[in-house]
């Protein structure tokens, strides 16, 4: 295959070429309720070729059998050679790694029969079900997938990467006495069905969350102190921070947040790291085969860094960090972040409730929404905070609030970070690539919490 | 090619069906700094179902690996479950019109002219205007063992643009898409779309009412559908009595694959099931959902014709066209019924309070106040809220236009007692 890319890249006369194949094994299960919906495993090979042709604009071909590379990178210099943009395109110089990270998987789902695999969620979405009588529907998922990269430039640079990851996900509805609740769950890991089993917990405690919210009272809108539990914290600062500090293409850097901008306190220190150890987003090298770095965003409330492409590293004169990421096979990467974390402060949880004597804590998120830097945290859970300890459930609205006022407000960061394990994605049109976000316990002063549905 | 698979596993299996396309999608995008990237790709996908032993098995990948696919779907019907799958017979089908042969033929350079079109119309002093033409061109072909084997063309494109506007607010995304190449009126019909947005001027502050009467244009009625046409699909059509409660009985919803030249068009499903017009929603009144073909043999019922099998995606049960009904209110008896209120050009959907029973409460950037019938500002920082289900059944009036948005036609509706927050 390294001979066959490397032959491809050196196709064209001139100008920089990027060819990416990935070879992609997959595993699905989904039950509604006791019944399997899909049970199935599929293979697909494909593959995208780049080129920027000098004094032209990028032309990219898709490709679905490496026999066909060559061929392609002749036809994505010709759609290249179609396009003219003034000035032309610049890309930053990198350092070239050539890496091999293909050694065979220990826990290798691929060997795994589909039936073993069947077995595992037909097991756990039964406990889901069997958990309480109120329990009325139930969606399951189990996904394995072993994905084998190999990326190769016209500059030298070469990538063979072998990985696996697994994930299971719960979706519980509970109804009882007319009122109807649902609760989601999910978690992913690198590595296999083996390495997934520990994780099936999620099952029974997606059921309790569903009956939990059945009877819970929507809280009284007004304004609260807000902590948000570590997965809500990290999802905040994802789409909050991380997704305005990638450098964006050229013209549309209004959505940007400048270098030297205050957002937050002292507390407040956020970073994206794709070399953190053990997490199924981590890279060696990302899509354009830089070499991926630890890169610091915010620290003491002020940013001080960006994502960056070879091509926006350029045009702000900045070193690229290793964030050119393709969201989907055979799309052109763009600056993503990785490992997205909220560096931790100090003190637990109970430190942080202690302070409160009437607040609301976000357990968990359904989902961030934003528009023009409002933004709209959905809590998965909440309840009331009394005297400083956790008390009732409660239904709780979105909670809505500009950026810098969510980020002015936030007085306390714990310490007590943790890596978020569920499937998470950014919140980018078209398709999604996987972030994980890490995040400790953090309190907010003065949210507003508006009434439940009107 | 579906045929030579399907012939070939005649012999191992109770029952086969499947599914092969082609596609080749070129895309052209152009940035507001005016960098244009032109992409090209090209894919031959097969969908397979095989029932074997009574139990059902289903595989997706690609043409060129078709014996890995037939391997992986007797691999799923062997983990599978007993179904009685009674695939369908050949029958006639109705002639629709599903592709386009000058979208077939369109090249880089006429999707950049239609692109580029859009830019122009779009480009003001303080904007920043990011804009994209696409087109792909393909075949579907469906087949079974019982004999049907039907192919059509297919051609999908469409044109979009995000504009910015550097004083401030949310950057406005518009789109169209068809079987046929966008032509200029409706070009000029995005960019008075986007003019309409940007026009008004802003004001922060919410009026002090926390319920107003409310105009849905097509985008956001489109949005607010979601509910709804959830309730309608697959099980959740059969799970629930009644699976909508009853609506304003001005509302009619309609599946229509056979319109000629949308995106849902197509003479058969991908389960092999001849496709027709269906009334969903008649008069408010819910009267039948969709089931694709597995669906329906679960829950003992007919096959409506809405199975969609796609390469590696799993089965999924979707609608073709939707097609909601027209009131008789032109845009001027519509800014009367509406008086004072608001109108919503569209909504950014997100995760709702409570999505099962129809609860939402979402950001409504396009958001606009309007007083004694004329628009007098747009409000910002509006957050709609309310219950779907309650505002289709407080329907104050509909308009008599419809716009397509993607495979649906709808038209402007005002609701009562809508919650608006900030």
């Amino acid at each position: 295959m390294r001979e066959r890319l490397e032959r491809a890249v050196t196709a064209v006369p001139d100008g920089y070429v990027e060819l990416r194949l990935r070879h992609r094994w997959v595993t699905t299960l989904v039950f509604r309720r006791q019944r399997l919906e899909v049970a199935t495993q599929y293979e697909t090979l494909g593959g995208v070729a780049r080129c920027l042709a000098p004094g032209h604009g990028w032309g990219a071909v898709a490709f679905t059998d490496a026999d066909r590379a060559t061929t392609a990178v002749e036809r994505a210099y010709e759609l290249s050679l179609e396009t003219h943009p003034t000035p032309p395109i610049a890309l930053a110089a990198i350092p070239i790694r050539q890496v091999e990270q293909a050694e065979a998987l220990m826990d290798d789902p691929r060997t795994v029969p589909l039936k073993t695999k069947r077995g595992l969620l037909e097991q756990l979405t039964g406990e889901l079900l069997g958990a309480d009588r109120r329990v009325v529907d139930a969606r399951t998922s189990y996904v394995d997938a072993v994905h084998e990269t190999w990326l190769a430039t016209s500059e030298g640079a070469w990538l063979h990467d072998l990985r696996s990851e697994t994930s299971l996900s719960a979706l519980a509805v509970a109804s009882e006495d007319g009122s109807e609740e649902r609760a989601i769950e999910s978690v992913a890991i690198p590595g296999g069905s083996g390495a997934i089993r520990p994780h099936g917990g999620i099952f029974r405690s997606v059921a309790e969350s569903a009956v939990g919210r059945l009877h819970a009272m929507p809280v009284r809108p007004g304004r609260y102190p807000v902590v948000l539990d570590p997965r809500a914290s990290g999802a905040l600062v994802l789409q909050a921070i991380s997704s305005h500090c990638r450098a964006p293409t050229r013209g549309a850097e209004r959505d940007l947040l400048p270098v030297g901008t205050r957002i937050g306190p002292d507390c407040l220190s956020v970073g994206d790291d794709p070399t953190a150890a053990g997490l199924r987003t981590s890279l060696w090298l990302d899509d354009e085969a830089t070499p991926v770095s630890h890169t610091m965003l915010v620290r003491h409330g002020v940013v001080v860094g960006h994502l960056h492409t070879r091509e926006t590293a350029a045009r702000a004169s900045a070193a690229p960090t290793g964030h050119a990421l393709a969201p989907a096979l055979r799309s052109v990467p763009v600056a993503r972040p990785t490992n997205t974390y909220l560096a931790k402060g100090q003190g637990d949880l109970e430190q942080l409730l202690a302070a409160v004597s009437l607040g609301v804590y976000v357990a968990d998120v359904q989902g961030i929404t934003e528009e023009a830097r409002r933004l709209s945290l959905a809590p998965g859970a909440a309840r009331m905070i009394r005297r400083g300890e956790l008390a009732e459930p409660i239904k709780c609205p979105p909670i809505v609030a500009d950026l810098y006022s969510w980020f002015g407000r936030l007085e306390a960061v714990g310490g007590d970070f943790v890596w978020d394990s569920s499937s998470s994605a950014t919140q980018d049109p078209g398709p999604n690539r996987s972030v994980t976000t890490g995040a400790p316990h953090t309190r907010f002063v003065d949210l507003e919490i508006a009434p439940m549905y009107a | 090619m579906i045929g030579a698979v399907i012939a070939d596993l005649a012999s191992e299996v109770t029952a086969a069906d499947g599914v092969a396309t082609t596609d080749e999608t070129i895309a052209v995008a152009v940035d507001a700094g005016g960098d244009v990237a032109v992409a090209c790709d090209r894919c031959a996908l097969l969908a397979l179902r095989v029932a074997d032993h009574g139990r059902i098995g289903w595989a997706g990948g690609h043409v060129e690996t078709s014996a890995a696919v037939v391997a992986a779907a007797l691999e799923s019907a062997r983990a599978g479950d007993p179904l009685e799958l009674i695939l369908p017979a050949p029958s006639p089908v109705a002639a629709v019109a599903t592709a386009s042969a000058p979208a077939a033929a369109a090249t880089p350079a006429d999707l950049l002219a239609i692109a580029r079109g859009l830019r122009d119309r779009l480009a003001r002093d303080g904007r920043l205007v990011e804009v994209w033409a696409e087109r792909s061109a393909g075949r579907v072909e469906v087949g079974n063992t019982r004999g049907v084997a039907l192919g059509y063309d297919v051609t999908l494109a469409g044109v979009g643009a995000t504009v910015i506007d550097r004083a401030g607010g949310p950057a406005c995304r518009v789109h169209l898409a068809g079987a046929e190449l966008p032509g200029p009126e409706q070009v000029e019909r995005l960019g008075r779309e986007v003019d309409d947005r940007l026009r008004p001027p802003l004001l922060e502050e919410l009026p002090r009412q926390s319920a107003f009467t409310a105009w849905f244009e097509p985008r956001a009625v489109r949005t607010l559908l979601r509910p709804l046409l959830a309730r309608l699909t697959g099980a959740e059509w059969t799970d629930r009595a009644p699976p909508v409660p009853p609506l304003d009985p001005r509302l009619t919803v309609i599946d229509d694959p056979l319109a000629p030249l949308r995106p849902g068009s197509r003479p058969i499903d991908d389960d092999g099931v001849v496709t027709r017009r269906l009334t969903l929603i008649d008069g408010g009144r819910a009267v039948t959902g969709v089931l694709d073909l597995a669906t329906a043999a679960r829950l003992e019922r007919p096959a409506t014709g809405h199975g969609w099998r796609r390469g590696m995606s799993a089965p999924a049960i979707g609608f073709s066209n939707l097609l909601v009904e027209p009131g008789p209110d032109d845009r001027a008896a519509l800014f009367r019924a509406l008086g004072t209120g608001l109108l919503v050009a569209d909504l950014a959907w997100g995760p709702a309070p409570n999505p099962e029973p129809g609860a939402f409460r979402v950001h409504a950037p396009w958001c606009f106040l309007v007083e004694d019938g004329a628009v007098v500002a747009r409000l910002p920082r509006a957050i709609v809220a309310g219950n779907v289900f309650d505002l289709f059944r407080r329907v104050v009036a509909i308009g008599a236009e419809t716009d397509w948005i993607g495979a649906a036609r709808v038209p402007s509706v005002i609701v009562d007692g809508v919650g608006v927050g900030a």
